[in-house]
């Protein structure tokens, strides 16, 4: 009797755990294929069209190394992409040590509560939902129309538009970037510290320390995994940032505005297949370096950032 | 308060310009408007429209076409980049099986390995599995476990009991039961506000349906076109101030009703490890 019961429940279990994995595998079917065609297939396929090159009528043959030479080549005595490395980096360098250190004092200052703060997190927030493309129409004609005509206006001075203006563009550029990333900077890095523990900042309160030490030795601390993967990201986005070119500029950016980003959604965007194994190389390239920066990065966060006792 | 001021301006500035005459405009871009004409909205309306090629010949995509084609796209691009990650991540946090783990492991080396460069490769295999220039083709290739909001879900999934599944396998439910009438509406609130954030960026890309789909222009698109339109009337300020409008103010209103929602989501709790 007892052997039949014991029987009937590991028949049961048995049942179970063949139901459950044919429920696992019937949810995971899809994504795991889907991940196996267009993250593994499309990095692998990126891969093999490096090693070849494609003629018209013979179509895609072995070509070696020679995409991979084409490209450092190019890398290094084409003066365009000399200028969109520069450009890329010095983005990544202003938006590291500009956005970041304001959205962090912008966020603590919403976090300690000041006033208007809810309103704040509004006005933030809108950036991040209204299309790029909209923002940056009415930022071109904000700069382009409205500031020299207001520029006029007060000191007679007859001015260019901010974009238009050799001097200016750039920055103009790097302005709207930051700006538009600011706000949902400011809300994430806010977030991170909303789930700081009270207690521990009413006994630093206790113990005299002002807003400045509290930021210091309380909450950078505390909130520092959300820096690390913010820091981290942007090592990511060094290659992958357009500066919003194509929405300002279409394909006819001036050379001298051009990022690695531009350049690859720009070529790629209006690309034959004759030009897919060279643009393929060119982000396998940018790719062995964005990855180890990445980790380098990251460690040395670890490893010389605060620690979180 | 500046930052605020700075957004605050600009967009002001931007609505009360699409309604100004252009010759108001090139007078005085910085004078309230005398008239206020909607007539503008009506030209972007038919500026929108854009010839594109596609299989059948060229064909004149209207503004009313491209509404649907990005309601169809954003909408439909919103409901797989939500479903997938947390239909995965539900099996991967409360099924004990080890092989599991794989997934979250792919997860998160996926999210630290910037890959960059794919797009030449991606169009190619796009195109030879039948998915170019089509909007369901970009369903499919839209319905990925891997990214951020796989975390999201799986975490919202390990705070739910396992003494509720357990429960209803005992009165008898199956699996697919469970999932969906206990487990799924638990989490509604997050797989909502994720599909609404998601829906809202792709009613915005113009970037994806560009490439991959260049004769299913999204709104995005048609103002992308429209923003270097070469045509007198069309190229007029005030007019493409307004195309903006007709892109920006919908979902204006809808964070305007959910913001809450919409920044709740977004703030809670930041980044661990």
């Amino acid at each position: 009797m007892i052997g039949t019961t014991i029987g009937k429940k590991t028949k049961t279990l048995r049942n179970k755990k063949i139901n459950d994995i044919i429920f696992c595998c019937g949810i995971l079917l899809y994504p795991t294929v889907q991940f196996c065609i267009f993250y593994l297939g499309v990095n692998f396929n990126s891969l093999l069209l490096a090693f070849k090159s494609y003629e018209y009528g013979t179509g895609y043959t072995w070509s070696g190394f020679a995409n991979f030479k084409a490209v450092i080549f190019d890398i290094f005595n084409t003066e365009l992409l000399k200028i969109s490395f520069k450009n890329s980096l010095s983005l990544y360098a202003i938006t590291l040590l500009i956005g970041t250190t304001l959205s962090l004092l912008f966020s603590y200052y919403i976090y300690e509560k000041q006033l208007f703060h809810g309103f704040y997190k509004v006005m933030l927030f809108l950036p991040s939902i209204i299309s790029s493309l909209a923002l940056t129409m009415i930022f071109r004609f904000f700069v382009g129309r409205l500031y020299p005509e207001l520029v006029k206006e007060i000191t007679g001075k007859v001015v260019p538009g901010l974009l238009t203006a050799v001097k200016t563009r750039k920055s103009a550029l790097i302005f709207f970037t930051l700006w538009v990333n600011f706000g949902i900077t400011v809300l994430i890095y806010s977030g991170a510290m909303s789930g700081i523990n009270e207690s521990v900042v009413e006994y630093a309160k206790i113990d005299g320390a002002n807003s400045f030490q509290k930021f210091i030795y309380i909450v950078f601390p505390l909130i520092f995994p959300t820096f690390t993967t913010f820091i981290v990201i942007q090592v990511v986005e060094v290659f992958t940032n357009q500066m919003h070119l194509f929405s300002f500029y279409g394909s006819g950016a001036n050379y001298s505005l051009y990022t690695i980003g531009y350049f690859l959604y720009k070529r790629t965007s209006e690309a034959a297949i004759i030009e897919y194994p060279y643009l393929a190389t060119m982000g396998i390239l940018f790719s062995f370096i964005s990855i180890p920066a990445t980790f380098i990065v990251k460690n040395l966060l670890e490893r010389f950032g605060p620690k979180d006792y | 308060m500046l930052y605020t001021i700075s957004l605050i301006i600009p967009l002001a500035w931007g609505m009360l310009s699409s309604v100004k005459d252009s010759w108001e405009f090139d007078d005085s871009s910085i004078a309230f408007p005398k008239i206020i004409l909607f007539e503008n909205y009506k030209v972007a309306i038919q500026a929108f429209s854009t010839k594109v090629d596609s299989l059948t010949g060229p064909k004149t995509i209207s503004f009313f076409q491209m509404i649907t084609n990005t309601l169809l796209y954003a909408f439909g691009s919103a409901f797989m980049v939500t479903l997938i990650p947390c239909l995965t991540s539900y099996i991967v946090a409360k099924f004990k099986f080890r092989v599991l783990r794989i997934y979250y492991i792919i997860v998160v080396v996926t999210m630290a390995l910037p890959i960059v460069g794919n797009l030449p490769s991606s169009l190619q295999i796009a195109k030879l599995l039948g998915l170019y220039d089509n909007i369901w083709g970009l369903w499919l290739m839209k319905g990925y476990f891997i990214g951020m909001y796989f975390l999201v879900f799986y975490a919202s999934f390990k705070t739910i009991p396992d003494s509720f599944s357990e429960a209803a396998q005992i009165d008898g439910a199956s699996n697919f039961a469970i999932l969906t009438r206990i487990i799924l509406p638990l989490i509604k609130t997050t797989f909502s506000t994720i599909m609404l954030i998601q829906f809202i960026g792709f009613w915005n890309d113009y970037l994806t349906p560009r490439v991959f789909m260049p004769s299913v222009p999204t709104l995005a698109v048609g103002l992308f076109k429209f923003s270097f339109s070469s045509s007198d009337s069309y190229s007029s300020p005030p007019i493409q101030l307004a195309g903006c409008m007709l892109l920006l103010l919908p979902i204006l209103l809808i964070y305007i009703v959910l913001q809450e929602k919409l920044i709740g989501n977004i703030t809670m709790g930041g980044i661990k490890e």
